[in-house]
């Protein structure tokens, strides 16, 4: 696979983890 | 002069760490509750940081956006290696996947290492990302402790963030780590902006011939090896320049090195517990805490060194044939008998205990001592090879790994240790009968979901991948030995990740090096994506549900202290805590375990033994 698409997928997916994150903080707010 | 030789390094260091942690106490207590006076230039730059006093939703929002920042700006340094100066051997871009999980591992203070710092990093990236994450992953941990405690003590605010995190880096991290790095240069570690040595070896050609048939130079690597190595003890980062860490001799070239080595990476976590009761006027509280803290760490490391420097190492004796029944491959009736054959043992010399993987120059128990040390702080620096462990004696670092909060990193071992005490508060609470009270707070539903969900986040993110990699060829692929030491191998992997720790069984195939690597380990793309959100989730979801948890515990009216409430200053609290936390990790992790470690060491050699 192209190194620039998996650079792409793997910054990509780090933010996505952080959003992640982010989301759970919603989730504890509603607990 | 055995036992001496044996027992005084660890005696002497977690002496001297309890003794220092109680000034060191008063200090980030001053520093936290901003009771100092800045320097005018000082004074200008925290000004401009507070954005004003935040609730526990702005601080964690305050402290995920940094954290995005900071990813992005790990990526780009990683991804745009081979362009930046400093950087005159022309390293190039790791792959991608190892970009990832080497941005985020030192982004959540893990400092897991797929990849080797003096042969895939340049100068750049060892300063720019290295040092630069060093410093501000370990301050997140103890800003969300502060903030923590400001709302346990319902403060009208939880502080903020980016004040908080200027004060734990220029007066915390920044004047230590100055002071360390002295200690280092003078016991002999390099500091430069040079890259490398060429010298002529003593005994001819040792590194080959060129074609003219000249001798070839060994090529030695050097860089600003003190500075790193002082914030990486400090901050509980455990990521070294070398990727023999602080076995290198240039990370760690005496015993006297080695000592301060590793008194640097507990002074913080044991001053934060001392530190947490003089914020919140609980002194007697934090004494309880910091005595099952203490007693969980002695253990630990009477069991390493117990088990790995007075026990021999099994691999070298001798072991009489064996014949063992086991059951056949249709049914489990049908049984079928193996023989493994007798083992003559290796003519060596074992009084000493086992010194594979050991560093002699730092005496017999310092490798098992740090070992165990390392994984109770959440360092994951080694001073010595925790694969070559005897099977037993390597339960210890899981234990530390899976308790997760014997000291624990900078912050989150006391915030993990919090989540124990509601729990068993909680549960004495229910077994005589009466609403359980922390600090005078009613512990309702809401408190105990969220330290539920809090406490349980870390077994997952260790059990669940363990079992995927076990079962498929990622992990099959990786190990690179047979039967319960490569599930060991496996399961300390994602223990590691898990408990931002960073060490690892170095046996597993786990890196891929730069991009264009022409033979990277099979497994090393999964291990590296794995790993990585292990890391990101067990880091964040666990410092995010307690701010809440305890913010909302604070909100709440203080109920005054009557007959019924339980006492959290007194040895009854101690023992109960002790068994709440044996319990849950034992309960937890026994299964692990036994799949692991304790096959290992009861099974039959080779597989066990």
């Amino acid at each position: 696979m192209n190194v620039v698409i998996w650079l792409l997928a793997m910054f990509f997916l780090g933010i996505a983890g952080m959003g992640v994150c982010g989301l759970f903080v919603k989730a504890c707010e509603k607990i | 002069m055995m036992f001496t030789q044996t027992w005084l390094l660890p005696f002497v260091l977690l002496a001297t760490a309890t003794i220092a942690a109680f000034p060191l106490s008063r200090y980030l207590a001053w520093i936290m509750d901003g009771k100092y006076r800045p320097l005018p230039v000082m004074g200008w730059f925290e000004k401009r940081l507070d954005s004003g006093p935040q609730n526990w939703k702005q601080y964690i929002g305050s402290l995920l956006l940094f954290n995005t920042v900071l990813f992005v700006f790990g990526y780009l340094v990683l991804a745009l290696q081979p362009f930046m100066p400093l950087n005159p051997d022309g390293k190039t871009m790791l792959f991608p996947s190892t970009i990832f999980n080497s941005v985020i591992s030192f982004m959540t203070n893990t400092n897991l290492q797929h990849y080797s710092g003096d042969q895939h990093l340049s100068n750049f990236s060892q300063i720019f990302f290295c040092i630069s994450n060093m410093y501000i992953s370990a301050a997140i941990g103890l800003c969300a402790l502060a903030a923590i405690i400001r709302a346990l003590r319902s403060d009208k605010s939880l502080g903020n963030f980016f004040l908080d995190m200027w004060r734990v880096m220029i007066y915390m991290f920044v004047p230590f780590a100055f002071v360390f790095a002295l200690i280092f240069l003078t016991q002999g570690s390099p500091m430069t902006f040079k890259t490398s040595h060429q010298v002529s070896t003593l005994e001819p050609a040792a590194m080959g011939t060129t074609d003219k048939g000249e001798a070839k130079q060994q090529n030695i690597v050097v860089g600003p090896v003190a500075a790193l190595e002082s914030i990486k003890m400090l901050g509980t980062n455990g990521g070294g320049f070398y990727g023999m860490n602080s076995a290198h001799p240039f990370e760690n070239p005496t015993a006297l090195s080695n000592f301060f080595n590793t008194l640097a990476m507990m002074i913080f976590p044991f001053g934060l517990v001392i530190m947490y009761g003089r914020m919140l006027g609980r002194m007697r509280h934090a004494y309880v805490i910091f005595i099952v803290m203490l007693a969980l760490m002695a253990g630990t490391v009477v069991w390493s060194v117990y088990y790995d420097t007075l026990k021999p190492n099994p691999g070298l004796t001798a072991h009489a044939a064996r014949t063992l029944e086991i059951p056949g491959e249709k049914t489990w009736d049908m049984k079928k008998s193996v023989t493994y054959a007798a083992i003559a043992g290796l003519p060596v010399d074992q009084h000493l205990g086992n010194l594979e993987g050991k560093e002699m120059r730092f005496g017999t128990s310092a490798g098992a001592t740090f070992d165990a040390l390392t994984t109770d702080v959440t360092c994951g620096a080694v001073n010595a090879e925790e694969d070559s462990l005897n099977p037993i004696a390597a339960l210890s670092p899981m234990v530390g790994m899976w308790i997760n909060s014997i000291f624990g990193g900078k912050g989150v071992g006391m915030i993990n240790m919090l989540l124990y005490i509601i729990i068993g508060i909680f549960i004495a609470g229910m077994m005589v009968g009466r609403t359980p009270e922390y600090l005078g707070k009613k512990i309702e539903a809401r408190e105990i979901k969220l330290a539920a969900i809090a406490l349980l986040v870390h077994p997952f993110m260790i059990l669940a991948p363990v079992a995927l990699f076990a079962v498929t060829h990622w992990g099959v692929d990786a190990v690179s030995n047979p039967g319960a030491h490569g599930f060991s191998q496996i399961l300390y992997q994602f223990s590691s990740a898990s408990a931002n720790n960073g060490s690892a069984f170095d046996g597993l195939g786990v890196t891929y090096g730069f991009y264009n690597a022409t033979s990277p380990a099979p497994s090393a793309i999964a291990f590296d994506i794995a790993t990585g959100l292990v890391m990101l989730f067990s880091r964040f979801l666990p410092i995010i549900a307690p701010i809440a948890m305890a913010a909302y515990l604070g909100a709440k009216k203080t109920s005054p202290v009557g007959l019924g409430t339980l006492r959290d200053d007194d040895a009854t609290f101690g023992l109960f805590l002790v068994a709440t936390i044996l319990i849950i990790g034992a309960l937890l992790f026994l299964p692990a375990a036994a799949l692991g470690p304790i096959a290992e060491h009861l099974g039959p050699f080779p597989v066990g033994g």
